[in-house]
């Protein structure tokens, strides 16, 4: 796969670009500041920057005050904590409020396999997508973290952005914006890839030196909600059997939602978590051992590739 | 629609139907107060419960018991302490309730006060409403936050108190139930706000000793409370919640700047405070009221 950045790393460095011109920008972190990056704020511009101790709940109710009165703020953690614990303080300080916070959550998945299935959440997605007026974003390209960072606003949506700590976004001109949220690597023949976050970068090293899986398309999803709805259908037009291939649990989040957008038309078969917990060891390994690493994902699509869908029956 | 009959003045019968009934008192009510500058604070309070209680029957439910024992408290800080009350597009201080189900009292302060349009009390919790039982800051440009689950306003005045104290010398207040601080980020924020020495934020606690059903004390005891405060950092005290001096001088005493810590002020009160079937009934905290209960309290509240 070819090397990139890691969006945590870029993500922190254009927030602090931006915190120089903005005093209003203010970054939050629950004591995990050197994980999530926001210590690249912590460190250059330290006015700018609050750990508020490991308290999520108190830093998501506290983040919605501050934007009460007109400051913007992004918070940060582990996505599994930021998710979970702090859930109801985000539908209710955040979303139900309608008070415009960035909500940052890295490792999430098998982004991270050090500290195991606590720390591993497959479920954030979901969590977040479910939420009223949250926007669930997982970039993967330079311009879109540009994008991100420029948006942070008063009256901004809430949003919520899962930031990789593998190095998965660069630039790269093969990824075509067809709208907001949605780029295109290569448009399909009867097999449709639908990714996002680090399966976009193994589809493309595959599609890549497997000549034979010519007839394969591959775009990606960065905005996971609102769903490029537009885009999605017209690029999957033609396809008659979609996959969907992402860091979540199959059952919920982005697979559904993608297949639900496409219902009636295509054949939908969704890789992900099967409805497991994580687990720790070294990364490619376990990635593997749930069927998720770039070797898992090329077997996966050749199986699919060569499978019949019989519209009477279920796949 | 239920009715009731009324001796009128010549001696004969009418029949009133009930919601005409409550809406006709909260009109006579705002009559009364047009002209709050003139009206005594005691005078003005006992309007405000009265309020309540009209909005209470028009909508059908209400948290009263808890909003009757916060009515000094938000009266004071109203009439004796915030410069003026700005819609939450304004700059200005800040009133936050975290014990969102007891916002009615600050609905009905607004209105008595000429601050918000009293006829829009009559719409309380109604479909569409700008007054929905717990507050919500997307509906009502006069709320500072929104909150109806508990633990979460001591936070969210945190940040407003740190955010304000980077452009201005503005205050924030927070009203929580004493309950309601068996929620653990209540903790968390005074923990923090203890960190960032918040001296612009004033913590009230309501505290009329009753939760749900039960008293505080025997669900999960909160006391010793102001100690507790004090080990948090805060500058803590306790005054007697209804009496109107205690309060204003407590209160200015955070306005003027004259602490150095976050305050924390624990404001004993009655829940139901000003009605002698309410008072510290646990059977009033967010229910029906029948009519007889309704003729009951209206007798107290008009002796």
């Amino acid at each position: 796969m070819p090397d990139g950045l890691e969006p945590r790393e870029l993500f922190a460095e254009r927030l602090l670009d931006r915190a120089r011109r903005d005093d209003r920008l203010v970054a939050l972190d629950a004591d995990l500041h050197h994980h999530t990056r926001s210590s690249v704020i912590a460190q250059h511009l330290p006015k700018a920057f609050l750990n508020v101790g490991i308290a999520e709940q108190n830093m998501v109710s506290f983040a919605a005050g501050l934007s009460a009165v007109g400051m913007l703020p992004v918070v940060f953690s582990f996505a599994a904590f930021l998710t979970g614990r702090a859930w109801e303080q985000l539908r209710d300080s955040v979303c139900h409020t309608g008070l415009s916070v960035a909500v940052v959550g890295t490792h999430y998945g098998f982004t991270s396999c050090d500290d195991g299935p606590t720390h591993q959440t497959f479920e954030d997605v979901a969590l977040m997508s479910v939420l009223p007026l949250m926007e669930v974003w997982e970039p993967i390209d330079v311009d879109d973290i540009d994008l991100l960072v420029r948006t942070i606003d008063v009256g901004r949506a809430p949003h919520y952005i899962r930031l990789s700590r593998e190095k998965i976004v660069t630039y790269d001109s093969s990824w075509r914006v067809v709208e907001e949220g949605l780029r295109l690597f290569r448009s399909p023949g009867r097999l449709m890839v639908v990714t996002t976050g680090i399966h976009a970068r193994y589809v493309a090293s595959i599609l890549r030196r497997r000549p034979d899986m010519g007839d394969v398309g591959l775009c990606c999803i960065t905005r996971l909600k609102p769903l490029p709805l537009g885009g999605l259908r017209e690029v999957c037009t033609g396809a008659s059997h979609i996959v969907i291939i992402s860091e979540q649990q199959v059952s919920s989040g982005t697979g559904p939602a993608v297949a639900l957008a496409l219902q009636g038309r295509v054949a939908v078969s969704i890789l992900g978590m099967n409805g497991g917990f994580g687990e720790v060891g070294p990364q490619d390994a376990v990635r593997r051992k749930y069927g998720l690493s770039e070797d898992c994902v090329e077997q996966w699509i050749a199986e699919k590739l060569h499978s019949n869908w019989n519209e009477n029956s279920f796949a | 629609m239920a009715a009731v009959s009324l001796m009128a003045a010549a001696g004969t019968s009418v029949t009133i139907p009930t919601r005409e009934r409550h809406l006709e008192a909260l009109r006579l009510i705002g009559i009364a107060v047009e002209r709050p500058v003139a009206l005594e604070f005691t005078s003005l309070a006992k309007y405000v419960r009265k309020s309540i209680l009209e909005m209470a029957m028009l909508a059908g439910t209400c948290h009263i018991g808890g909003a009757y024992s916060m009515v000094e408290i938000v009266g004071s800080l109203l009439v004796d302490v915030m410069e003026r009350y700005p819609r939450k597009s304004e700059v200005g201080d800040r009133l936050v309730v975290s014990k969102g189900h007891c916002v009615v009292a600050l609905y009905a302060w607004l209105a008595v006060l000429g601050i918000t349009a009293f006829e829009e009390l009559s719409t309380f919790n109604a479909l569409g409403t700008a007054l929905p039982s717990h507050p919500d800051m997307r509906k009502n440009p006069w709320m500072h936050f929104s909150s109806g689950s508990l633990g979460q306003g001591i936070s969210a005045a945190a940040g407003m108190a740190w955010g304000l104290r980077r452009s201005s010398q503005h205050k924030v207040f927070v009203i929580v139930g004493d309950g309601e601080l068996q929620e653990g980020q209540v903790w968390e924020a005074l923990m923090l706000s203890t960190q960032l020495n918040l001296t612009n934020l004033c913590v009230i606690v309501d505290r009329n000793g009753l939760q749900t059903a039960d008293p505080t004390s025997v669900v999960v005891g909160v006391e010793p409370l102001t100690a507790k405060l004090a080990a948090f950092g805060f500058d803590a005290s306790v005054i007697d919640g209804h009496d109107r001096k205690a309060l204003s001088m407590s209160f200015n005493y955070f306005y003027r700047g004259d602490n150095r810590r976050p305050v924390a002020i624990v404001a004993d009160t009655r829940k139901g405070f000003g009605s002698s079937i309410l008072e510290d009934s646990p059977r009033f905290h967010g229910s029906s009221l029948s009519d007889e209960d309704y003729t009951h309290i209206r007798s107290d509240l008009y002796a």
